[in-house]
């Protein structure tokens, strides 16, 4: 091989670099330096809301105040679809209202998911009036958070498993109309909870519209004043601590278990 | 004369029986006795009777012609000998391999030699018998759907297989058969069409090796093959038979794989510059996989299996038949090549566990049965508008594909049948003409280009019954009847200046499309083009086949694209996307007994739109930007014992891959294998081993980021995850060769 080939090949391989060195300056600018979006870690904490701690009054006019309340926690998964009959203000939805005929939905449903962002899903248990329960660390990836399923534990697990004795959710209470007062215990078991699917589980639940670019706390309040907002206990009779079990006030309480707006997510950025 | 000159200093050419490709130039060359020795020379120059000097460039493989008689009256009575020889390169990188740069490195595949192209990173994800994984330039084709790949110039790419658009099986050709490969990037040739997108590679078959060759095999992991083929002593290269038989228990569970493939080619010399290449090939092969594994699973046990009932089957018989027909005085040429290929195709996988259907598993059964109908026809005549190079070529390319396909849902426990998501049957149609002009108005400059144009229908129905989908909500229609057409208009231009001597500076332009999944469209729908617009600057160096070097800096636009989705966990549909990189590769062939070849391509892939998932500069996922790749071989004569000639080999392939962009900011692991071949050949009998992963890298070839769930009944993670697939670990092959 003669000394020029080498020459050549040499020179070329150096205007290659050249070439490739001339293209990044040209497109670098306005690249990022990966892929979409990033991994975090999400602690998750569950706490039930200030207004279940105390004495509330319900929809039919019973003043509720509750003595305990465990809940038996399942997985938790976080969505960018929008919550059922909610959705966050979008750009022009105004004026949309304004010009154009509104949608109505004559059932419910018409919940689209959309891509999971992020889950935890190891199973516990909680106690609703202590000041907040830690779950496991969840993970995601970044990007908008808008909607949530949260999962019953079935069996329960965690610190507060035997209080729940099986069941789902275990309450205890007391609740008071005018001069009747009521004490009462109810617990519901994962066969009064399924969903459409036969599965133990709330789609759709409301996650206060955030965009998510880095680890943080993804904290679910519950809501017990929703699961009692319907309970009439003016049919529970007996004497000292009554179980709903089979009673129309139990129903209610059923029907209150399985409502999306009882489970409310909310993240907060780490430090805040 | 100077234009001609000039031609013979460009390029390589081979000699052949018959032209090989539209782009040869036949030439006719006299001599009254040849040698059946096909050896590298250095600018051969052909005699033809006319006088002439060949137009074919000889510079790389040339015929060997001893005792060559020069005179007027030993030419009269010589046989014709056609050459054929490349067209000039329509793109500074683009690039062919020869004989002894495929045959440096072990291969145990003809789809397995792709490495070699510049650029070109494989893999091979559900078992020894299912289609690659192709990365070139920037692309993940998946399994041909951006790369157009010929073989024998029959396409291989399956329009609308079920399993992927494009799906391109080379299991069934041998590594032995396979005589060139040529890589031609980007959109800037006339005679590319569908799937080449990312660009084209074709592989031309033929043998060396004359007489009878015989090979048996035995190797890692119960690993056995059977090579017989036969050359006709005389004939050219691309006559031969050859038969392949292997099989293996795999380098874990659930890899054992068998296949068995024959491929015939004769070239008949009908007179009158007529000629005929028959061309039939028949395959199957059947063979296990092991499927993904989350990689915290695999970094504990690589090569564990989720699902054992993984797997599938593949076969594919055609028969090929190319008239060619070279006027020997007018230089003009016509070639018609019609094509029949069969192809099927079972697939039984579980990308997902149960996350699905999470009692019964998520375990899917694809078929894809199609009937292929097309032929490629072309003539190509001189101009001499400006000067003797000049020329116009007219093509066409015609193609029917008959599917029918299916996907099934199937019990991972009982393998019953749970649901059927598809059960279509397609027509597919594929017309389309093109003109290339070649000119040379000045003395250094050249300008090559053409328009192609291209004519799309499909007929689709689809007869499963209606479902939706879980995850996504989706919902298939049943028994509707579809069809959608549409065309496309490709311009091409290659810009060609001969600086100083071999030096070329060369610019290219050239316009694709991407064709979609039949299924995909709409009643009455005009078929949804993906445009993509190629271009590239650099320069070449071709010093005979001593030293050939190409630099290039290259972009491409497509005006949507494809991506693996991590939440749907299928290529889906993403905004506009820019590719940009350079390429540097050097071939060196100093003697006889030694040839390098090294390459390196790095590109960038950047999306250039935006919607929900994706923004502007973000990196397209998965594909590698820095692929490296080596192949060196010696092949020294080391003596003689008795009157046999002692030769042996040592070939080495080295292949890196650096930059994996995976989801989420992730990067993949970085790979870099080394094989090796060694063989010692004393006459007739040639006794050799390879090894595969000499390093004993601990590689991953497959990596997806998506959702799944492999614990039954469990809280199943949405968030996608990371997969893999492990690669093979080291292995060795031992085969004695026979040759008589």
């Amino acid at each position: 091989m003669k000394l020029e080939h080498v020459g050549v090949a040499t020179s070329m391989i150096l205007l290659a670099g050249a070439f490739g060195a001339v293209v990044e300056a040209c497109g670098g600018g306005e690249d990022g330096s990966g892929t979409t979006g990033k991994r975090v870690v999400l602690r998750t904490r569950v706490i039930g809301d200030a207004a279940g701690k105390s004495t509330f009054t319900n929809g039919v006019g019973w003043s509720v105040t509750l003595r305990s309340a465990y809940l038996s926690t399942g997985a938790l998964y976080y969505f960018d679809g929008d919550p059922i009959f909610s959705r966050a203000e979008r750009k022009f939805d105004r004026l949309r209202r304004l010009l154009l005929p509104r949608l109505a939905f004559a059932h419910p449903g018409h919940y689209v998911p959309g891509n999971a962002r992020g889950e935890m899903t190891v199973a516990s248990s909680v106690d609703l009036l202590s000041a907040g329960n830690d779950l496991a660390n969840g993970n995601g990836v970044t990007g908008p958070y808008r909607s949530a399923r949260f999962n019953f534990g079935a069996p329960p697990t965690g610190p507060f498993a035997s209080a729940l004795a099986g069941h789902v959710v275990q309450v205890e209470g007391e609740a008071t109309s005018g001069a009747t007062t009521v004490k009462f215990k109810a617990h519901a078991d994962v066969a009064d909870v399924l969903d459409t699917f036969s599965e133990p589980k709330l789609d759709g639940c409301a996650f206060k519209p955030v965009e998510v670019s880095g680890d943080g706390t993804v904290t679910m309040t519950v809501l017990p004043t929703i699961w009692f907002d319907q309970v009439d206990f003016t049919d529970v009779k007996g004497d000292g601590v009554v179980d709903l079990a089979g009673t129309v006030a139990f129903n209610g309480f059923a029907r209150g278990l399985k409502k999306g707006t009882a489970y409310v997510f909310a993240y907060a950025p780490n430090g805040q | 004369m100077a234009a001609a000159l000039d031609e013979l200093t460009v390029g390589r050419s081979s000699v052949a029986a018959r032209p090989a490709t539209s782009d040869a130039v036949p030439v006719a060359c006299a001599a009254t006795r040849m040698r059946n020795a096909w050896a590298r020379r250095r600018r051969e120059v052909c005699v033809v009777p006319s006088g002439t000097i060949c137009r074919a460039r000889a510079t790389a493989l040339a015929l060997v012609v001893a005792g060559l008689p020069r005179s007027a009256s030993a030419a009269e009575e010589a046989p014709t000998l056609h050459v054929s020889g490349e067209a000039p390169s329509r793109s500074a990188s683009e690039t062919t391999r020869e004989r002894p740069t495929i045959s440096a490195a072990p291969h145990r595949t003809a789809a397995d030699l792709l490495l070699i192209v510049p650029g070109v990173f494989i893999t091979q994800h559900s078992g020894q018998g299912k289609a690659y994984q192709i990365f070139y330039r920037g692309f993940d084709s998946v399994h041909g759907q951006d790369i157009e790949l010929k073989v024998g110039g029959v396409p291989v790419n399956e329009v609308s297989n079920i399993h992927g658009q494009g799906y391109a099986d080379l299991h069934f050709v041998m590594p032995e058969v396979v005589h060139r490969i040529h890589a031609a990037p980007g959109s800037y040739l006339p005679s590319q069409g569908d799937f080449a997108v990312a660009g084209s590679i074709s592989l031309s078959l033929g043998l060396d090796e004359p007489g009878v060759t015989a090979k048996a095999s035995m190797g890692s992991f119960g690993e056995h093959r059977y090579f017989v083929a036969y050359h006709p002593e005389g004939s050219a290269p691309t006559t031969f038979g050859a038969f392949e038989a292997q099989s293996t228990d795999g380098f874990g569970p659930s890899r054992a794989a068998r296949r068995t493939s024959a491929i015939a080619q004769h070239v008949f010399d009908i007179g009158h510059g007529l000629e005929l290449r028959a061309l039939a090939t028949t395959y199957a092969a059947r063979f296990d996989s092991a499927g993904v594994l989350l990689r915290s699973d695999a970094e504990r046990d690589r090569f564990a299996t989720y699902d054992p009932r993984q797997g599938g089957y593949s076969s594919r018989s055609q028969l090929v038949l190319d008239l060619t027909h070279a006027h020997s005085e007018s230089d003009a040429r016509w070639s018609l090549m019609p094509y029949l290929a069969f192809r099927s195709l079972k697939l039984r996988q579980n990308f997902t566990g149960f996350l699905e259907h999470p009692t019964d598993g998520d375990s899917t059964q694809q078929i894809n049965e199609a009937t292929t109908l097309g032929g490629i026809a072309s003539y190509r005549k001189p101009l001499h508008a400006f000067s003797v190079s000049d020329a116009v070529e007219v093509g066409l390319s015609l193609r029917n594909d008959w599917i029918e396909q299916s996907q099934r849902a199937m019990g991972a426990i009982d393998d019953r049948v749970l649901a059927t998501s598809v059960d279509a049957r397609i027509r597919a149609t594929n017309a389309a003409g093109w003109i290339d002009l070649v000119l040379k108005p000045v003395r250094r400059l050249t300008l090559r280009g053409g328009i192609r144009v291209d004519g799309l229908a499909y007929a689709s129905q689809d007869n499963a019954p209606s479902t939706k989908s879980v995850r996504t909500g989706e919902i298939a229609p049943t028994g509707q009847a579809r069809s959608a057409a549409g065309q496309h208009v490709g311009p091409k231009l290659t810009i060609d200046v001969r600086a100083i001597g071999a030096l070329h500076i060369v610019g290219s332009y050239g316009e694709g499309f991407r064709s979609p999944q039949a299924r995909s469209l709409g009643e009455g729908e005009r078929t949804p083009f993906t445009t993509v617009r190629s271009t590239e600057l650099g320069v070449r160096y071709n010093e005979s086949s001593r030293v050939q070097a190409l630099a290039s800096v290259f972009a491409t636009w497509l005006s949507d694209d494809l991506a693996f989705d991590p939440t749907t966990a299928r290529n889906e549909r993403v905004p506009s996307t820019f590719r940009r990189g350079f390429l540097v590769d050097l071939v060196l062939s100093p003697s006889a007994w030694f040839v390098a070849s090294s390459s390196a391509t790095y590109t960038r892939a950047t999306f250039t739109g935006s919607d929900a998932q994706y923004g502007v500069g973000d990196v397209l996922p998965y594909v590698p930007q820095l692929v490296v790749r080596q192949d060196v071989a010696f092949t020294p004569v080391l003596g003689r014992i008795g009157r046999r000639l002692v030769r042996g080999r040592l070939g080495t392939g080295m292949t890196g891959l650096l930059g994996r962009p995976l989801p989420y900011g992730a990067y993949g692991d970085d790979i870099f294998l080394v094989d090796v071949a060694a063989s010692v050949r004393v006459g007739e009998v040639e006794l050799g081993v390879d090894v595969f992963n000499l390093l004993g890298a601990r590689w991953f070839d497959g990596m997806f980021v998506y959702a799944s769930n492999w614990s039954r009944g469990a809280a199943p993670p949405l968030v996608p995850r990371e997969h893999v697939t492990a690669g093979a670990p080291r292995s060795v092959l031992a085969t004695l060769s026979v040759y008589l």
